[in-house]
């Protein structure tokens, strides 16, 4: 017998699927200034947040709605192997593979996407970005400055150094930064709630009082990655109750309880 | 998943940690909010546990705020204020005097019969008569006064200090001593006592006299009203602070009042500076219970 709860839990599964994006106010925002910025001559745009702000999400969406109007691709996972790289790339421009074992010539491709210059533009979207080398991240500049490539270079912010440095690196060559940030209450609210509705589970979405969002706002400080953990983990331990002690919960009503065990599972509360 | 069951004892133990804090802060709340509503009986409960000062005169303390302090150097009184509960039997005989040159006492009679109640307790045999035999002797006395209803007025002025010092002064002091024996009267004139005081009082305003002052004492002393003698006493002792009269209200109405502690204390602050065998019998008898 599967619980009521099994499909509210897979809703907050973390996926950066394009179903699962939530048009939020801010995110709304976030989306027009990027594309606005896309139309814009620009070489190179910055998407630039903290982890489980919605870069990923934002990106993959914009992929996803520009695809068939524009030459847009968009490369998930990060290549740290220069050769593979730039054989992505090569295929980008040529849509052509090259074989296993041949490499690409980068002054060479350089020159090529000049020659492209006017006649077409590529916009290629590059997710996790700080985990490209230094090195990589020059040549990818070179070929932005062919003004035939136009990067979306999506970048954690953190409190490392290196992230400062990343920063520096870019600020002397991009055009635009588009900054997501955490969101507030009525957005984590509007969130879940929208999440649950998409799905049709109405009786559970009305029972998430705004206390209760309150209480999940103050664990997660509305970073959207950590509220789907938090929920996750909130609708697995009501499966758990559902499917071995009923007693211990009412389906009418959503448990603080139920929050605050999850917030010690998952570290945001130090027993 | 998740062992439930670890977490569900993880909750309580955080719940506990949570609201431990609060269940304190109640407590402490409410221990202050009980002793607020319920102070004067605790204060009772705890006096029934704590040693009697005396075992003859009853005397309700009800708040003594700070032990008083004595300067004996300045050979002035400084008392805290204290609250008693006590009335003492009283009979009112008042002089005061107009015209005649010689001062005899301020009061005069009412002294005399105080010190005859002194005296047949202060005696050798104090310590065999119990206090009901005393209060009994007490009581035919008033009824003696009682037996003669009438009022007098009498004249009198300073003479100690004359024979003393020499001292012709051309303006003595005069007094009116209104002698009350009449049990009617009394009831029906007691304002006129009253307002004897208050003639002195005024008189006082104008020419901040010790006498005055001692007077005041005394006259307030007769009438029970102990927190207003000693505080007389207090202003006489500041303006003449070799006045051993106003050493003996002071101490007396600090008995009266229920400071016994008091009391004996200041008595003993004088009589280490002055023999004086007056406050010397004042304190034995207060020692002994029988004051």
């Amino acid at each position: 017998m599967e619980s009521r709860y099994y499909p509210a839990k897979n809703v907050f599964i973390d996926s950066i699927e394009i179903d699962d994006y939530i048009a939020l106010e801010s995110s709304v925002i976030s989306y027009k200034q990027l594309q606005h910025s896309i139309e814009k001559p620009l070489k190179m745009i910055l998407v630039f947040g903290r982890p489980g702000t919605g870069k990923s999400i934002l990106l993959n969406y914009l992929y996803e709605n520009l695809k068939y109007q524009k030459d847009i691709h968009y490369f998930a996972t990060p290549t740290t192997n220069e050769k593979e790289f730039f054989h992505k790339i090569f295929k980008v421009i040529t849509k052509k593979d090259l074989p296993s074992n041949t490499r690409v010539n980068f002054s060479t491709l350089v020159d090529y996407c000049r020659e492209l210059q006017g006649k077409r533009e590529i916009i290629v979207l590059l997710d996790e970005a700080q985990m490209y080398s230094g090195e990589m991240m020059e040549r990818i500049r070179l070929l932005s400055d062919s003004r035939a490539i136009k990067f979306v270079i999506a970048l954690h912010q953190t409190d490392k150094e290196e992230d400062v440095i990343a920063k520096e690196h870019f600020q002397s060559r991009i055009w635009e930064v588009v900054e997501l940030k955490n969101g507030t209450i009525e957005d984590i609210q509007n969130y879940v709630h929208k999440k649950l509705l998409k799905k049709n589970l109405f009786e559970i979405a009305n029972s998430i009082k705004s206390y209760h969002i309150g209480l999940i706002y103050k664990f997660t400080k509305g970073n959207y990655r950590e509220t789907n953990k938090l929920l996750f983990t909130i609708f697995e331990i009501y499966e758990y109750y559902e499917l071995n002690d009923k007693k211990k919960i009412d389906i009418s009503k959503f448990s603080k309880k139920i929050i605050e065990m999850s917030a010690i599972k998952l570290g945001f509360i130090n027993v | 998943m998740y062992d439930v069951e670890l977490l569900e004892r993880e909750w309580r133990r955080y719940k506990i940690k949570q609201t431990l804090p609060w269940i304190g802060f109640s407590f402490v709340l409410s221990l202050i909010a009980v002793y607020l509503l319920n102070r004067e009986y605790i204060f009772n409960e705890i006096k029934k546990f704590m040693p009697k000062e005396d075992n003859i005169t009853k005397v309700v303390k009800v708040a003594v705020i700070k032990e008083p302090k004595i300067k004996v150097e300045k050979r002035c009184l400084e008392v805290n204020r204290t609250e008693v509960v006590e009335v003492a039997k009283e009979e009112v005989v008042l002089k005061r005097d107009v015209n005649s040159s010689n001062i005899k006492r301020d009061i005069e009679k009412p002294k005399e019969k105080i010190v005859k109640k002194e005296e047949s307790v202060d005696s050798e045999s104090l310590e065999t008569i119990d206090d009901k035999e005393y209060n009994r002797e007490i009581d035919k006395e008033i009824e003696k006064i009682q037996e003669k209803p009438k009022m007098s007025i009498e004249f009198a002025e300073e003479d100690r200090d004359i024979e003393e010092n020499g001292d012709d002064r051309p303006h003595r002091r005069k007094y009116l001593n209104i002698i009350v024996t009449d049990k009617d009267s009394l009831n029906e004139d007691s304002s006129k006592i009253f307002d004897t005081l208050s003639i002195v009082k005024e008189r006082y305003n104008q020419s901040n006299n010790y006498q005055d002052a001692l007077y005041l004492a005394e006259g307030y002393y007769q009438q029970g009203e102990y927190e207003l003698s000693q505080k007389w006493a207090l202003i006489s002792n500041n303006l003449n602070s070799n006045s051993e009269e106003s050493w003996l209200i002071f101490a007396k109405s600090k008995a009266k009042l229920g400071n016994y502690k008091v009391a004996e204390d200041i008595l003993e602050a004088y009589i280490k500076e002055n023999s004086s065998k007056k406050a010397e019998k004042l304190l034995k008898m207060m020692q002994l219970g029988k004051f």
